[in-house]
């Protein structure tokens, strides 16, 4: 098999998801969204989970929405993506795709910033059957400016309480703990119904991932595992795209 | 035991041979060693010697500050051990629902139980961090970070590695 370990490793569309915890962590995350309108998968950076969410989103009927596209991380512009992306296949008469047809997304999302609630309801009215929506990189760090902002609309999503959509949120394990101390009502709903990734791979993981990649490159990936244990998914990726071709004995 | 101590002319301790060579048979040492750690020097008296202690408060002082060394470092080694455990406590007892714990909190735990400074729990982690590589697992992101070996952390959790 050809070495195709990518240079830039960042999640891909299309890539097989590797590793047994990650499979479990998806078949768990499924079985969440299918049954609850918000559900939590919490990761450290690198560690898989964009790369969760497309498999996620491959497998069941999806929205995927990377929030470092949006200007405001507010329940409107969620609303007004959520409209948009229905709207424009619907062929169903309603407010959503008159709006749609008539000023397009600017028209949607003027729509949503009035009444955000309403918006996101009606445009799930569009949707043939339960439909999943896959928000990452929605609060990016706890630092983050819009850190409140945003997890009030996550919070505005838990109480709407949705039978027609399952919102799954990625978090940062930081992130996570800050809203579960900052927002309890919320992070004590999250608990319930959160994924999380592991925080240190398993040298059987690292083998596995390395080897999609590159199989002989998995004897390095071992190595730089057991120099640095604490290494994510993408530190290892880089570091073996990195190295030189060399042998490394591993017992 | 008996041991003559007098003191010469010139105002100087000074100590028996005879007494000396009793005090080195005692402790299980020859005279000549035991005068070399007291810093005695023999000299003729009468028809006898007698050995002389130039500075005798500076071989007390001396002595006083080397077992204070030597106390603080068995402290040292213990404080050492227990880190790690009262480390460990810490976090579980500042672990949110993901088992991370934000670091400021560890800290202050930490310094409060082994009353150590600030500076020193930085210290010890980042020995302990590099000692130990995969049982912890810091992150970067929080309101309030502690920096450790040039970077800003908030976070930390036991992976149990």
């Amino acid at each position: 098999m050809p070495c195709d370990i990518p240079a830039w490793p960042v999640a891909r569309r299309g890539l097989r998801l590797v590793g047994r915890r990650w499979a479990e962590a998806l078949e768990e995350l499924s079985a969440l969204a299918s049954r609850y309108p918000l559900s939590a998968l919490i990761g450290r950076s690198g560690m898989g989970k964009t790369q969760l969410l497309y498999a996620l989103c491959e497998r069941i009927d999806c929205i995927y929405i990377d929030a470092t596209e949006l200007p405001q991380r507010d329940l409107a512009h969620v609303a007004a993506v959520v409209a948009w992306r229905l709207a424009v296949g619907s062929k169903t008469r309603s407010k959503i795709t008159d709006v749609y047809r008539r000023y397009g997304f600017q028209g949607i999302l003027s729509l949503a910033q009035g009444d955000p609630s309403w918006t996101l309801s009606s445009a799930l009215d569009l949707a043939q059957g339960r439909l999943v929506v896959a928000l990452d990189e929605w609060i990016p760090s706890p630092e983050d400016p819009q850190f409140f902002q945003a997890a009030s609309a996550l919070h505005r999503i838990r109480n709407m309480g949705l039978n027609k959509a399952g919102f799954v949120v990625s978090f940062l394990p930081e992130v996570y703990e800050k809203l579960a101390s900052k927002v309890p009502p919320l992070g004590n709903v999250l608990t319930a119904v959160s994924v999380q990734l592991p925080d240190v791979l398993a040298e059987d993981e690292a083998w596995e991932i390395a080897s999609a990649y590159c199989p002989e490159r998995a004897k390095l990936a071992i190595s730089l595992l057991r120099a640095r244990p604490e290494a994510t998914i993408r530190e290892l990726l880089m570091a073996i795209s990195a190295a030189k071709e060399v042998e490394i004995p591993v017992e | 035991m008996d041991v003559a101590v007098g003191l010469t002319e010139t105002g100087k301790v000074y100590i028996r041979r005879s007494d000396l060579e009793r005090i080195a048979r005692r402790i299980g040492v020859t005279v000549d060693e035991l005068a070399a750690r007291l810093g005695a020097r023999p000299e003729q008296a009468g028809r006898g010697v007698r050995y002389v202690i130039d500075d005798l408060w500076g071989i007390v002082l001396g002595k006083l500050v080397e077992l204070e060394e030597r106390v603080s470092r068995l402290e040292g080694r213990r404080i050492e051990e227990d880190f790690g455990k009262v480390l460990d406590q810490a976090i579980r007892h500042s672990a949110g629902p993901t088992g991370y714990a934000p670091l400021r909190a560890v800290k202050d735990f930490v310094v409060s139980k082994l009353g150590i400074s600030d500076a020193e729990f930085v210290e010890r982690l980042a020995k302990l961090l590099s000692e130990r590589r995969g049982k912890y697992v810091l992150l970067e992101g929080g309101d309030d970070k502690i920096y450790v070996n040039g970077k800003g952390y908030g976070y930390i959790k036991n992976t149990g590695m």
